[in-house]
């Protein structure tokens, strides 16, 4: 119901204790309001949290052994197992280094490596993505059981053309062109 | 030759946009007039030179010229031509060009559109707007050039976009059967559309920006800048809803999971800015009635313009993990660059004026239940979610590794428990805020108001509780969304019902010349009802899906909340105009006895890609009570007698579809030039103003 002065003259000047007692007001208020989304981030932080590390960095710490973490890992073709009636999947993922230059070419050599450290995933009433294919990268949610399987209830893929878009699969033909990574 | 006209027409485009930055600049300086015209005249070479490098780049994808190391990588012979203009935007390089393109048109347009108007401002607009230009220009033909192309150095392939001296071209043939297609996944209309949506939306917050910056600069902090931006800002608002919504519908469409929306970092990358530019798009109008949050309204166009880069730095540099993000890309680094100095600069602009006292606001601040007060609530909760998105998407990842060496991510269940009661604090809000008024306004009074919406509210829960959708904090929440939407169609309703029968008007002339009146706010209200669709559909499909799986054999069938589906036939291996491989079970569904619809859910296979080569297509029944979703798993291969289904039950989720299009009409309602000014009916006094039919402008 006020009246809205459009010119500054028309506003007249507010005591200046009485701006500072609703100042204080409003800081209560908004502190009161700030402090609920803290709390609301940090229980949400909480229970959401995931460490998010390599199959060697879980392989090498014991503690970890039943704690909800997450993983990455490079997806061994010829591993993976999959029965659609009962939607089991299960499949091998090989250490891919957390540093590396070229993801797409990391991947590569982490499958072809008989001397990285592997590990077994196993999944219920999973669909068989789409993108689960011969060295894609995993990026798993789950925990690893004491009998050294790693049983994941998320998985998420990338694929490696993602990564290298201008490497085609070589030993196709030989007049096809070889590229290298960089455009 | 079309690499070559398309490379110097994209280098044209860079020298100019340089250029055009130091004539305005110096323009501006020296007030001379020919200079700064001759800065705007560059703006718009710069979108001529732009068009001819992309048409370049479009024919090239037409004309299927493999030599061309992008158009190689996204199409192959088989490709239709409409998936072959979507490859424009299929990757990395094609989509920075599209993007560089997109800026040269706001631009240009911005500029044109407002030379008379703002003059002032004019060549400050162009200093910002060439160097963003001319920035992601560099990252295109620096890094991610889409003109190069192949050359063979001896045994090797060598890329390069200039001829290499002495250096042949690889054999068409073979290149041609060696090119990649389009990554299957983008091949469906809602990823032919999505992009060029979201990157409307982003680049379209650069126009507000970039006059928020001149008016930093020259001094004029009227809201001059504002009344030029604010259908950019609109414009920019709803493409970038569009594209978050044509998003959520491919993923529900292509991955096949029944869902759109998973809190994926790059998803969340896109819905940021959309979070701070929806608080401005509200704050503004604080500012333009009452000259209060002046410096608020700055920074937050900085922070949507800011969260654009930073969302784009995000998604294509491959920071995050997601299905989404581009390949790892070298433009990560200048792009954080010019993210860092575009947020620093703007930020210092800021806090300078503001010491000078140039930002002070007109009015002071009048209890938190004017209107002013529910929307500097509604920017505070507009904010709140905005931090927790990030610091969940971003903030916890990136912060754990610079700390504490190790990184955290955040699962899906953090958003799911911290954001809920952010929307809900939103939907309360929308629901009394626009009973508010301007200045102040009692408590009893917005009571008053809610009475009829809260009664309507009440009487259409039943038919949510019917269908069974009764837990305790659903029951909330559409409670809440209902309220929202009520106030909307409730004030409406009330304004029209003053100006028929004032003016005799029929109802649709009377709402016609409503929103004529006051676009803004009955256009507002119509976004508002949108909102409510989707909250409504997100609850429904959220808190509600059902989900079976079953394998049949022909003739056999399965139920599920009251529907049956029935196995038909299989028919394997037809093949598609594309060259894809589809293999498809032909199912009927039937409720109560009767034949609702026959679904061909199928899996298809891309024999010519080599990684991620086959996809699987939902069959869908849809209504606006729910979806019946219905994936192909697998089937026998041998006697192909038995196959196995995923079916899920999507209540209401048409309604997240359907809110969009109201979210279209409403915004396009509130875009239209305001035939009446609105300070005269502000003045009138409330009383007055609700005979008139005006509500509380």
């Amino acid at each position: 119901m006020a009246e809205i002065g459009w010119t500054k003259t028309a506003e007249a000047p507010k005591p200046h204790r009485a701006i500072s007692g609703e100042r204080l007001k409003y800081l209560i208020g908004g502190g009161a309001l700030l402090a609920a989304v803290v709390v609301l981030m940090v229980s949400g932080t909480l229970s959401g949290m995931r460490y998010f590390i390599t199959v060697d960095d879980l392989l090498a710490d014991e503690s970890l052994v039943g704690q909800s973490v997450r993983i990455t890992g490079a997806v061994i073709g010829e591993s993976i197992n999959y029965n659609p009636e009962t939607l089991d999947l299960s499949f091998t993922v090989a250490n891919v280094p957390a540093e590396n230059d070229d993801l797409g070419m990391a991947l590569h050599l982490a499958v072809n490596n008989a001397d990285a450290q592997r590990l077994e995933i196993v999944m219920e009433n999973e669909v068989k993505p789409d993108l689960l294919v011969n060295e894609a990268q995993a990026i798993l949610t789950g925990t690893l059981g004491a009998d050294g399987k790693f049983y994941a209830d998320s998985l998420l893929l990338k694929c490696p053309s993602r990564f290298s878009e201008m490497v085609p699969e070589a030993g196709e033909s030989a007049a096809e062109p070889v590229i290298e990574g960089e455009a | 030759m079309l690499a070559e006209i398309g490379y110097v027409a994209a280098w044209l485009a860079l020298v100019v946009a340089v250029y055009s930055v130091f004539a305005a600049l110096l323009g501006a300086r020296r007030r001379s007039s020919s200079l700064i015209l001759s800065a705007r005249n560059a703006t718009f070479v710069i979108f001529g030179a732009l068009t001819v490098a992309l048409g370049t780049l479009m024919i090239a994808l037409l004309s299927q010229d493999y030599q061309i190391a992008y158009v190689w990588s996204v199409s192959n012979p088989s490709m239709p031509t409409f998936f072959r203009i979507t490859a424009l935007w299929g990757s990395q390089a094609g989509s920075l060009l599209f993007w560089c393109w997109l800026l040269s048109v706001f631009s240009a347009a911005s500029v044109a559109l407002n030379w008379r108007s703002n003059y002032r401002l004019i060549p400050y607009v162009i200093v910002f707007q060439s160097t963003i230009t001319a920035f992601f220009l560099l990252l295109s033909l620096v890094i991610e050039n889409p003109f190069n192309r192949f050359w063979l150095d001896g045994a090797e392939v060598v890329q390069s976009a200039l001829i290499p001296a002495g250096l042949a071209a690889p054999s068409e043939f073979n290149l041609a059967q060696s090119a990649r297609g389009l990554n299957p996944l983008l091949r469906h209309v809602g990823m032919a559309f999505h992009p060029p949506m979201l990157y409307l939306g982003f680049i379209g917050f650069l126009v507000p920006c970039a006059f928020a910056f001149a008016a930093l600069v020259t001094g004029d902090l009227s809201n001059n800048w504002i009344r030029a931006t604010r259908r950019w800002a609109l414009i920019a608002w709803v493409f970038l809803g569009l594209g978050l919504i044509l998003g959520g519908r491919w993923a529900y469409d292509v991955l096949g999971w029944g869902g759109y929306w998973g809190w994926d970092p790059v998803e969340n990358a896109a819905f940021l800015p959309w979070l701070v530019g929806t608080a401005y798009l509200h704050s503004i109008m604080i500012q333009e009635k009452r000259g209060l949050f002046k410096t608020w309204n700055m920074f937050l166009i900085i922070a949507t313009f800011s969260a654009v880069i930073f969302g784009t730095f995000a998604t294509r540099s491959g920071l995050v993990e997601s299905v989404h993000s581009f390949a790892r890309s070298d433009i990560g680094f200048p792009m954080l660059l010019i993210w860092f100095s575009v947020t620093l600069t703007l930020g210092g602009l800021i806090v300078w004026r503001r010491r000078r006292g140039e930002l002070r606001d007109d009015h002071t601040f009048s209890g938190i239940f004017s209107r002013e007060g529910l929307f500097l609530l509604n920017n505070f909760v507009f904010l709140a979610l905005f931090v927790v998105i990030f610091w969940g998407s971003f903030g916890a990842p990136i912060s754990s590794e610079l700390f504490f060496n190790t990184k955290i991510t955040l699962g899906v269940e953090y958003f799911t428990r911290v954001t809920p009661w952010l929307f809900l604090a939103l939907f309360i809000l929308m629901g009394i805020a626009p009973l508010s008024a301007w200045g102040a306004s009692a408590l009893a009074r917005l009571g008053r108001g809610l009475i009829v919406p809260a009664v309507l509210t009440v009487a259409t829960l039943p038919i949510f509780i019917l269908q069974g959708h009764s837990g305790m904090w659903s029951i909330i929440g559409y409670f809440f969304v209902l309220l929202a939407g009520w106030v909307a169609v409730y004030e409406t309703y009330r304004a029209l019902r003053a100006r028929v029968r004032q003016r005799g008007e029929n109802p649709i002339t009377g709402y016609l010349s409503l929103l004529r009146r006051n676009p803004r706010r009955y256009g507002g209200y119509l976004i508002h009802l949108g909102i409510v669709v989707i909250g409504v559909g997100v609850i429904g499909s959220t808190a509600y899906q059902q989900e079976t799986q079953a394998t049949l054999r022909v003739g056999e069938s399965t139920t599920i909340s009251g529907y049956t589906m029935t196995y038909d036939r299989f028919e394997g291996g037809q093949v598609a105009e594309d060259g894809r491989i589809m293999d498809i079970a032909v199912v009927s569904v039937w409720r109560n006895d009767q034949h609702l619809a026959t679904l061909r859910p199928r899996r298809d296979f891309f024999p010519n890609q080599q990684d991620m080569n086959s996809m699987t297509i939902a069959g869908a029944h849809s209504t606006l009570e729910n979806d019946f979703y219905v994936l192909l798993l697998n089937w026998d291969e041998i006697s192909q007698n038995s196959a196995t289904f995923k079916i899920y039950i999507n209540p209401l989720i048409n309604l997240v579809w359907w809110g969009g299009l109201i979210l279209i009409v409403g915004t396009l309602a509130a875009m239209y030039p305001n035939t009446a000014p609105s300070r005269v009916e502000s003045r009138v006094s409330a009383p007055d103003r609700r005979a008139f039919g005006g509500g509380r402008a």
